[in-house]
């Protein structure tokens, strides 16, 4: 017979009280709830988003967390409704004092929350921080630019190497920081507490939780109609939907397409709007099959884009044609229709074999794109295999040229210029390399020295005939179509295409 | 202290350290084959220049030995290296998030204890019964049910259908309720099954009959003579299932938007954040060893036999 000393089972057994008192104490610990703050008017708007904010240093922080940092600090230059530079924000005026030389001008008697004056020199720092730091996802942007100087409180002079008519438009996309703030603080320490000119000033994190600003009293524009906004965010898409349909939250960004049917059918508001995030397909012309352009001709009319949006997306994606139409809604001129008749004509009997990349879960339903550009393929003659990469290795073959047949991933501008495009996939020397010419490379050139976006217009539309429509190196499939969703008596959210909101005008 | 019992501490020290080393290493090799992290942190446009000099300032340009013992030594130190996302410190962020995980852990663990063991009792004192069959259906389901559906089906029922409770976050009691009880189901089901194992084996033993013969009561010698025998197993389980829903919380923070250790780390792997990948993994190697240390401990406190 084997009984243990009573004391034994008694040590066991306080253990495991133990714990169970343990685990009834940290339950009952948590500050105030932010979900629980209830649907007065005057309580924050609850914003959920789709992942926590990355650093809310807009130096080096990823464009994702735009939508909290921008609430407090400011872009230099406002944009309008079709993403225009406009003289509404903290540069209220730009000049091009010769073809390398640009002089702006900074509104007056603005200061940072903090009290720092928001003047020409804080202008020249950020876009001085923006050019040189290391880690900057815009420092490519600022490329061009030789020098950045202050001659006086109210006037920034920016000069580049050679002409360049789009600085105003990559302006709009730098937020203004507080030279002495950002100094003292480091990068770290600004993002643990940003300070900026904004309609709204940092009021305070839960670690991992949620992030809290509240209404700028001292703010120089239109007062928010709000006291605030908390920002939650919950990965799982289903899971933002349930917060809205059960009103834990005012707003529910980012609802993917399943989401956003199944929130509009339980009567939830969904807003759809057409953002720049454009997913086209790349055809290497420097490698086989490619290299042939009959074949590349053949490929680009066997792509059917309005049956992809039709049947993939059921009207969450917009039928892109173009690689150059930033603005959404636009659309060029010169277009390639489906045609696969024609396509299966062009590739004869041979049946070249083709391989599609395509980054794996990184965009809404690229899997199906992929099959469904492949089906079009195999239909007009191709021999198709698939390769699905993590984003990161994708990237890093594409830029190793290692990405031979069709590759489909996004461009995602950070600023309505079509020169992002340009430079990122036409150039010899772009991300993409995929179709390398002269001719293009001496346009894009020519573009960028012209006076203003108007006279830019038409070598933009020349080079976008000459890469889709002409060479067929690109193959423009749709515009990504971004949902949000708010719940009752919820308005006045301003969502733009650039993935910019404004709270501003928001009330419940 | 006998030699033998130092030699057998020694040895059980140099493995855990070597699990712990091999974990370490394992989770510096995956990081390094997760992609290029300038790609994340400056976009695909970056020129290779710009790449160039970030990789420099992350010391990513260094061979990969030095590296590995910057990396070593950085763990050894408390230093888990910066995120790349977040431009903060890795040990800061385990910080902040591990208390939601310990709560959401705790809680689950509890309920996990008071439901299973009960649960397991009642199927080996009614073996073979209606009672026996029931719990044993309970827990073969609590171990087959998909955590993450489970999950989901709470959600719609409790929040967005009759909205009694959160259907995520954090912040009170009540958010804690729909993730603790998803957590719990696992464990529980496991607790319940081995529990019914292990008083079985116990109620069969002749020392219960003869506690029977004396005339004791029934329930003294189930939770006085059998249960205390049968507890071993289910205290090493409770132990080993505590270090696996710590690393493991991964679903069901992320099906209630919790704000622990498991979010963090899928955030991290899906922004190719290797720093704080490394760092939770070094952390989640950690707990488990030092666990399996506590599973050791106990054994020697409750098992004379084993000291």
């Amino acid at each position: 017979m084997m009984i243990m000393k009573s004391s034994h089972s008694r040590r066991t057994l306080a253990l495991a009280t133990a714990l169970a008192v343990a685990s009834i104490g940290v339950t009952a610990c948590g500050g105030p709830d932010p979900a629980d703050s209830g649907p007065s008017s005057s309580a924050p708007i609850r914003a959920l988003l789709a992942a926590q904010p990355a650093t809310l240093d807009p130096i080096v922080g990823a464009r994702s967390a735009q939508i909290v940092w921008a609430t407090m600090l400011e872009p230099l230059i406002n944009t309008d409704a079709d993403l225009a530079p406009t003289d509404t924000g903290l540069l209220t005026n730009w000049t091009r004092t010769d073809a390398t030389t640009w002089t702006f001008t900074v509104r007056p008697d603005i200061s940072f929350s903090n009290g720092e004056k928001a003047d020409a020199a804080a202008v020249a720092n950020t876009i001085t921080l923006t050019r040189d730091t290391a880690a900057s996802p815009l420092k490519s942007y600022f490329g061009n630019v030789t020098s950045i100087e202050a001659p006086d409180a109210g006037t920034v002079v920016v000069q580049t190497k050679t002409p360049q008519y789009n600085i105003p438009d990559l302006l709009t996309t730098v937020y203004l920081v507080p030279p002495k703030y950002y100094q003292e603080k480091g990068s770290e320490g600004f993002a643990a507490a940003p300070v900026g000119t904004g309609p709204y000033v940092w009021a305070g994190a839960n670690a991992g939780r949620d992030i809290s600003v509240k209404r700028n009293p001292d703010y120089w524009g239109a007062a928010p109609a709000n006291e605030g906004i908390t920002f939650t965010w919950a990965n799982e898409a289903a899971q933002r939907l349930a917060l809205i349909q059960s009103k834990s939250v005012d707003i529910s960004f980012d609802l993917p397409p399943a989401q956003a049917t199944a929130a509009r059918s339980a009567g939830v508001e969904v807003v759809s709007t057409e953002t720049a995030m454009k997913i086209i397909a790349f055809l290497d012309s420097t490698k086989a099959p490619f290299d042939d352009p009959k074949l590349r001709e053949a490929a680009a009319l066997a792509i059917d884009r309005d049956a992809i949006v039709k049947g993939i997306f059921d009207g969450h994606a917009v039928a892109d044609a173009g690689l150059l139409n930033v603005r959404p809604g636009q659309q060029p001129a010169q277009q390639v229709t489906a045609n696969p008749a024609r396509a299966k004509e062009l590739v004869g009997g041979g049946g070249p074999t083709v391989q599609i990349t395509y980054p794996a879960a990184q965009y809404t339903n690229i899997e199906e794109v992929a099959q469904a550009v492949g089906g079009s393929l195999e239909q007009a003659g191709f021999t198709v295999k698939y390769e699905s990469l993590d984003y990161g290795t994708l990237v890093k073959r594409i830029i190793g040229r290692q990405v031979p047949g069709i590759s489909i991933f996004a461009g995602v501008p950070n600023v309505a210029v079509p020169d992002y495009f340009v430079s990122g996939f036409m150039k010899t020397q772009s991300l993409t390399g995929n179709c390398p010419d002269p001719r293009l490379d001496a346009l894009a050139q020519e573009a960028l020295q012209q006076d203003d976006a108007e006279r830019a217009a038409p070598i933009y539309d020349q080079l976008n005939t000459i890469g889709v429509v002409e060479k067929h190196c690109y193959v423009p499939l749709y515009r990504q179509v971004f949902n949000y969703a708010t719940a009752p008596g919820v308005s006045g959210v301003v969502f733009g295409p650039l993935n910019t909101v404004d709270f501003t005008k928001t009330t419940r | 202290m006998k030699a033998s019992t130092v030699r057998r501490v020694g040895g059980r020290l140099a493995s855990l350290f070597a699990s712990l080393l091999i974990a370490l290493s394992l989770a510096f090799v995956l990081g390094r084959l997760s992609g290029d992290p300038t790609t994340t942190i400056l976009g695909p446009m970056a020129p290779p220049e710009q790449r160039a000099a970030l990789r420099h300032e992350l010391g990513l340009d260094l061979p990969l030995v030095v590296q590995y013992l910057d990396y070593l030594k950085g763990v050894l130190t408390g230093d888990l290296g910066q995120s790349l996302q977040f431009y903060q410190s890795n040990t800061s962020m385990i910080a902040d998030r591990l208390p939601y995980t310990l709560q959401l852990v705790a809680a689950g663990m509890s309920l996990a204890l008071l439901v299973g063991v009960p649960l397991g009792v009642l199927a080996a004192t009614r073996e073979g019964t209606r009672w026996d069959r029931a719990a044993s259906t309970l827990a073969l389901l609590g171990q087959s049910v998909p955590v993450f559906w489970f999950g989901m089906m709470l959600v719609v029922l409790f929040a967005v259908k009759l909205g009694w409770l959160p259907a995520g976050q954090s912040g009170t009691p009540k958010h804690l309720v729909l993730p603790a009880l998803t957590m719990s189901v696992y464990p529980m089901a496991h607790i319940a099954r081995l529990t019914r194992a292990s008083m079985s084996e116990a109620l069969a033993e002749p020392y219960i009959d003869s506690a029977r013969a004396r005339g004791i009561a029934g329930w003294r010698i189930v939770w006085r003579h059998a249960f205390k025998n049968a507890m071993m197993p289910i205290l090493t389980i409770v132990v080993l299932q505590t270090g696996i829903l710590l690393s493991g919380a991964v679903a069901v923070e992320y099906v209630y938007s919790w704000p622990g250790l498991g979010q963090l780390a899928l955030q991290a792997i899906q922004f190719r954040d290797f720093p704080l990948v490394q760092a939770i993994v070094v952390f989640g190697a950690l707990v488990f060893v030092l666990l399996n240390l506590l599973v050791d401990l106990v054994h020697s406190i409750v098992d004379p036999r084993v000291r």
